[in-house]
């Protein structure tokens, strides 16, 4: 009588469907797919090649990123110093690996701060609507109206140099653009039953946003996190570059650019070596990322 | 008490940029403990946003429900959640009804940890419990949605429905999206988990064939409006409203030797949308005269315990 | 002579990891004027085929392996690209399940029908409207709508629209996929009425593609069941359902729940279609079969002539084995 009951003991055969047909995690389709993108390989080896540079950049160099030399200064690349030194006789090559620290640290923890209190707008506007939606979504307009580069000038300019501070500033630009993401996200999600589901199990407002809402808005803001922190990079080099963001001698692309530019009829290295590096580096990130976006992409499911 | 639920003129209106949509308009019935009540009717009948209404995941905009005798229309939130433990819903879609990053236990476990009902212990207990309940293989306990077939998932949505062990279900076309093989399976274990906890469906459908022997009383729904209730074996012997006689013809039956009356409905449905006040059936009735273009029928007791909404009900049947 | 012969189709989706055997070996005939029904679920591979007999497989990843498939007497599998294309639409046409993504939403109505009778036949743009505005009353549908879009239409009406596109250069064979699945029941019951009309008033034979037996009961002349690629089941109408002898065909009967039954209880088959991929030796059927025995599972099963015009693919059934 309780015949689906009997079904499923039966499948403990081995030649049933179910173990012959392939199981695969979320994550491996993911993988897999992006494993198939040649330019998503090239971009994630950029960045993986860049990042393992500045951590292991005591053990690559074995200059002091501040170690003056006016003996050597200015000095085209050799064998000593693979691209040269600058004007104050320091190994360009090693304030390059240094520099890349702080860019790097600067972008991730900007792109962090966008992320979290975006994700905290996009989120409660997406889910509720109305009113609430309309305001957040309006604040967010004006937020996207002022040029970010401008509003981290700004920022910038009001709280003054410095890692943190630069980070501050280049952190509420994107904070539009993610909210946004995510709102739309939220709203894609909103359409689908199982949220209709939870809250016909009893879920309260704040656990479906938590346990529901959120875990499925990874995806875009893993894509749009990857994109930004290319622009974020470029962010800090133009903010040094401009005399704001972090200063000399802490060692930053951007502000061994903004120096590089006195010298650079005569000597290219200062100018060339940092704008190669964040070329390189947002190249990279923009790559990557675009290649997770459409590895992540559920349409290309087959 | 005998009865279960009870609704009286329930109305739910959404307002639409074209103008005010009519979904639900003006439906009563009464349910008692233990019987099914199948609702029948075509796309934009209705019947989808009658279940939710039903169960307060909508809010009606008129009318009044009762729920064990006690008015259950205008209770706050708070109360509305703890409605939750005794009328629960099975979705349709088992794909979008199902959270892609949750496996089978989780899913299941979902509505015992919203309220905190049981330890850990005891809520593995109950989950392995409501898996064997509705024929779910344990060993999927840790498998995700994209994994099984639509009949697995479809059992993990009546699991979870019932996780709360509640009275009152609303099936809200549960085998519609199966495989024709897989929907008896489904089927029939929802007659026997009905069978098993005395439990009372609203079982909604567009296909009467699949509730003609799951369901006691059967509703049929048209254009947000009600046009015929009573007992399932009396809709299918002794239909009585011009549509459902068009809607019997017109379903296929795989026997090649069934003889009936041909009647092939003309034309489209009419827009919910600011409805006209006229029978909604009018512009595809062969019987429609003047009066049906310019009143609204009145629901009525046309034979015992059927139902009817038509003002030439009893010239059309002889009555 | 047969308008259609399908002889041995095999097709196949080589994927990353394995290859889904699609269809398999599948034989079919249709006679002028004839319609036949083509049973079963989701992915026993009836799409696959009527894709394939018009050569719209996409390949890669999927391959037309073997088979002929025999059109008046002429094999397209063998044809060239415009050869084909210039039956497409016109001698052989197709309509699929989905009306609302089949219609494109930027042309009027009449400009697509006109589209596919200008495209195939020698006549002006004035003759071809004439004809697209003919088409749209043959399928009951105002002429004076010609000029309007598709989303002023209900599904019912743009399923209608999709109909006078496929029967406007009078080809010889529909092939229809679900073609009212997607339709409300009374609505349904309009297109089918419709359908059975105009193929009788042009002659058109019919590949009717559904999992609706009782769709197959109003409108076809014969029917094939189909399960895991293979037809398991085949012939006229009359035999087929008064004497269902393939224990698919008995379980599709047996779970279906229909209007002329009094049933207390349904009574499903057990279990899943195995995965195309993964296809078992022997029967395809038997992990669900009631009737099974241990020689199922070692031979590959034939289509076995049980009486006139009625095909088994069962070791069991012939000779009344059960």
């Amino acid at each position: 009588m309780l015949r689906h009951l009997v079904k499923e003991k039966k499948e403990s055969n081995p030649r049933t469907p179910e173990d012959m047909s392939v199981k695969k995690a979320l994550w491996q389709d993911v993988l897999a797919r992006f494993l198939k993108n040649k330019s998503g390989i090239v971009g994630f080896s950029i960045v993986v090649i860049m990042i393992l540079l500045i951590i292991f950049a005591p053990v690559i160099t074995r200059f002091d990123y501040d170690a003056q030399s006016f003996p050597d200064r200015l000095l085209y690349p050799s064998a000593l110093h693979p691209f040269g030194t600058d004007n104050f006789g320091r190994d360009l090559f090693t304030r390059m690996l240094y520099g890349g620290r702080i860019s790097f640290m600067i972008a991730f923890i900007a792109t962090l701060i966008s992320a979290a209190i975006g994700t905290v707008f996009g989120s409660v506007a997406g889910y509720f609507g109305g009113v609430i939606d309309m305001i957040i979504s309006r604040f967010l307009d004006i937020l996207m109206a002022i040029p970010s580069l401008l509003l981290a000038i700004a920022i910038s300019a009001a709280l003054g140099s410095g890692p943190i501070n630069t980070a501050l500033a280049l952190s509420i630009g994107g904070i539009a653009i993610s909210a946004r993401i995510i709102r739309a996200t939220v709203m894609a999600i909103k359409t689908n039953e199982y949220i209709e589901a939870a809250k016909a199990t009893g879920s309260r407002n704040l656990r479906i946003i938590r346990k529901h809402i959120l875990p499925n808005t990874f995806a875009p803001l893993l894509v749009n996190a990857t994109m930004s922190i290319g622009g974020s990079i470029m962010g800090i080099a133009g903010l040094s570059f401009i005399g704001l963001g972090v200063k000399p001698p802490t060692p930053e692309w951007g502000s061994i650019l903004n120096v590089g530019r006195e010298f650079i009829r005569d000597f290219w290295p200062m100018t060339v070596f940092p704008a190669l590096f964040i070329m390189l580096t947002i190249f990279g990130f923009n790559l990557f990322g675009d290649a997770l976006r459409d590895a992540l992409d559920p349409r290309l499911k087959d | 008490m005998d009865e279960l639920l009870r609704v009286e003129h329930l109305k739910k209106y959404f307002n639409n940029p074209g103008g005010m949509l009519h979904a639900v308009d003006d439906i009563s019935f009464t349910i008692k403990k233990g019987d099914v009540l199948g609702v029948v009717g075509e796309s934009g009948c209705g019947k989808t946003t009658l279940g939710r209404v039903v169960i307060k995941l909508l809010e009606p905009t008129g009318g009044k429900i009762f729920y064990e005798g006690k008015d259950i229309t205008d209770i706050g939130k708070k109360a509305n959640i703890e409605l939750r433990k005794e009328m629960q819903i099975i979705f349709q879609d088992p794909y979008s009804s199902l959270n892609p990053r949750l496996h089978v236990f989780d899913l299941i476990a979902d509505p015992l940890k919203s309220f905190r009902l049981m330890g850990r212990s005891a809520r593995k207990d109950k989950v392995f419990e409501l898996m064997d309940m509705v024929g779910l293989s344990r060993r999927f306990a840790y498998s995700y949605p994209h994994e099984l077939d639509g009949g697995r998932r479809q059992r993990i949505g009546v699991a979870r429905a019932l996780a709360l062990s509640p009275k009152f279900i609303v099936c809200d076309e549960p085998v519609s999206s199966l495989d024709v093989s897989i929907q008896a399976q489904i089927l029939n274990l929802l007659q026997d988990l009905q069978k098993q906890h005395q439990l009372t469906y609203i079982f909604v459908t567009h296909d009467l064939s699949v509730v003609k022997h799951i369901s006691t009383d059967i509703l049929v729904m048209y254009v947000g409006a009600m046009v015929e209730k009573c007992g399932a074996k009396e809709l299918f012997e002794k239909p009585l409203h011009p549509y459902t006689k068009g809607l019997l013809a017109a379903i296929p039956v795989p026997n090649i030797d069934y003889v009936r009356e041909k009647i092939v409905l003309q034309g489209e449905l009419s827009s919910p949308i600011n409805p006209k006040s006229e029978c909604r059936f009018a512009n595809r009735c062969s019987y429609a005269s003047d009066i049906c273009r310019r009143e609204i029928p009145v629901y009525e007791e046309v034979l015992p315990k059927h139902f009817v909404t038509c003002h030439r009900v009893r010239e059309i049947n002889n009555l | 002579m047969n308008l259609l012969e399908i002889k041995g189709l095999t097709i196949q989706y080589a994927m990353r990891a394995n290859t889904i055997h699609a269809v398999n070996n599948v034989d079919l005939t249709i006679a002028p004027g004839q319609t036949l029904g083509l049973v079963g679920e989701t992915g026993a591979g009836k799409t696959t085929t009527a894709r394939g007999i018009l050569r719209l497989i996409q390949t890669p990843p999927g391959k037309i392996v073997s088979g002929e498939v025999f059109f008046e007497g002429r094999d397209l599998l063998k044809m060239s690209g415009a050869e084909m294309r210039a039956i497409r639409g016109k001698s052989i046409s197709m309509i699929f399940q989905n009306p609302m993504s089949a219609l494109n939403p930027i042309l009027t109505i009449g400009e697509q029908i006109a589209e596919v009778i200008h495209l195939h036949e020698k006549c002006s743009k004035k003759e071809a409207a004439e004809r697209s505005r003919n088409m749209l009353k043959m399928v009951g549908i105002r002429p004076e709508r010609a000029g309007e879009y598709p989303h002023q239409f209900s599904g019912g009406m743009k399923q209608r629209v999709v109909i006078a596109i496929a029967l406007a250069c009078s080809p010889k064979l529909l092939i229809a996929d679900e073609p009212t699945t997607a339709l409300d029941v009374t609505i349904q019951a309009q297109v089918l009425d419709m359908m059975r009309a105009l193929k009788n008033k042009l002659n058109t034979s019919m590949l009717l593609i559904t999992h609706d037996l009782g769709v197959v009961a109003e409108t076809c002349d014969a029917v094939a069941i189909m399960y895991a690629g293979e037809i398991v089941e085949y012939g006229s109408l009359e035999r087929v359902f008064h004497n269902p002898k393939h224990p698919y065909t008995l379980g599709l009967f047996g779970s279906i729940p229909s209007l002329d039954k009094v049933v207390e209880r349904l009574s499903p088959i057990r279990g899943l279609m195995p995965e195309p991929s993964a296809l078992p030796k022997g029967c395809k059927f038997k992990e669900r079969c009631d009737y099974s025995c241990d020689d199922c599972e070692k031979e590959e099963q034939v289509l076995r002539e049980i009486e006139l015009n009625h095909t088994v693919r069962c070791m069991r059934a012939e000779g009344g084995g059960f």
